[in-house]
């Protein structure tokens, strides 16, 4: 799991570099699967970032931007059931244990597909969108 | 998978005593090992009993309900308390299945 420690260490460094308050919540990195879980601000917006690498390298992942309470932004690759009826249409529950990319706005009511993210792109839309 | 290790002399003396030393020493280890993988599984199971407590079911159930149950999903996308369920999805998951693994190997050990 060298690859899991190199990418948790280059996401807890930039996110050093681009918020305050950062806080390691969990990071347990085991032979067959590593997790991170951090907390942080950026500008007006608590982030909360949750990663999880297994050996074979296939990545979970689920990124939030909350403003008091309340999830500006969230995205993640859960195989949610609206995200897989977006991509699958009405046999989606076929497709149930698929890792679905897709991004959550307002407050959770809206949801819309979107290609795989690292934390650096996940800045990067915080600063372009919000 | 096998090793070898050098034994310190203490032990090899009183083991010597004591009987067929490979066979001390495997048993000894096998004991360890149950220990280990005995406290590896609590932690575990506290993990895991944490989730189950918030969301009142298995892992399994939850995994299988957020993928295929629409009403379910945004029941928890609307509450504050489980509006990040994706999270706690994975994570949940990483410990679950560390948990059936460690089970696994300690079913092993004492065969």
């Amino acid at each position: 799991m060298a690859s899991a420690t190199r990418y948790f260490e280059r996401v807890i460094a930039r996110c050093r570099e681009l918020c305050t308050g950062v806080q390691v919540l969990a990071r347990d990195e085991r032979p067959a699967r590593a997790l991170l879980k951090i907390t942080a601000r950026y500008g007006d917006y608590d982030i909360y970032i949750t990663e999880v690498v297994l050996f074979d390298d296939v990545r979970k992942y689920a990124y939030y931007v909350l403003q008091a309470d309340s999830i500006i932004a969230g995205f993640d690759n859960a195989p949610d059931p609206d995200a897989l009826k977006l991509k699958y249409g009405t046999h989606y529950a076929q497709h149930r244990l698929e890792l679905i990319p897709h991004l959550h706005s307002a407050a959770k009511t809206q949801v819309s597909l979107t290609d795989a993210l690292e934390f650096e792109q996940f800045i990067a839309w915080i600063d372009q969108y919000l | 998978m096998t090793a070898a290790t050098m034994l310190q002399e203490p032990y090899m003396e009183v083991l010597a005593r004591l009987g067929d030393v490979q066979q001390q020493i495997n048993e000894a280890v096998r004991q360890y090992a149950v220990r280990q993988a005995q406290h590896q599984i609590l932690d575990l199971e506290t993990r895991v009993q944490s989730w189950e407590a918030k969301y009142g079911c298995s892992y399994d159930l939850f995994a299988y309900r957020t993928a295929t149950d629409e009403s379910y999903v945004h029941t928890l996308n609307a509450a504050t308390q489980t509006q990040e369920w994706e999270a706690d999805l994975f994570t949940w998951e990483f410990y679950a299945t560390e948990l059936k693994e460690w089970r696994q190997r300690l079913a092993t050990l004492s065969a």
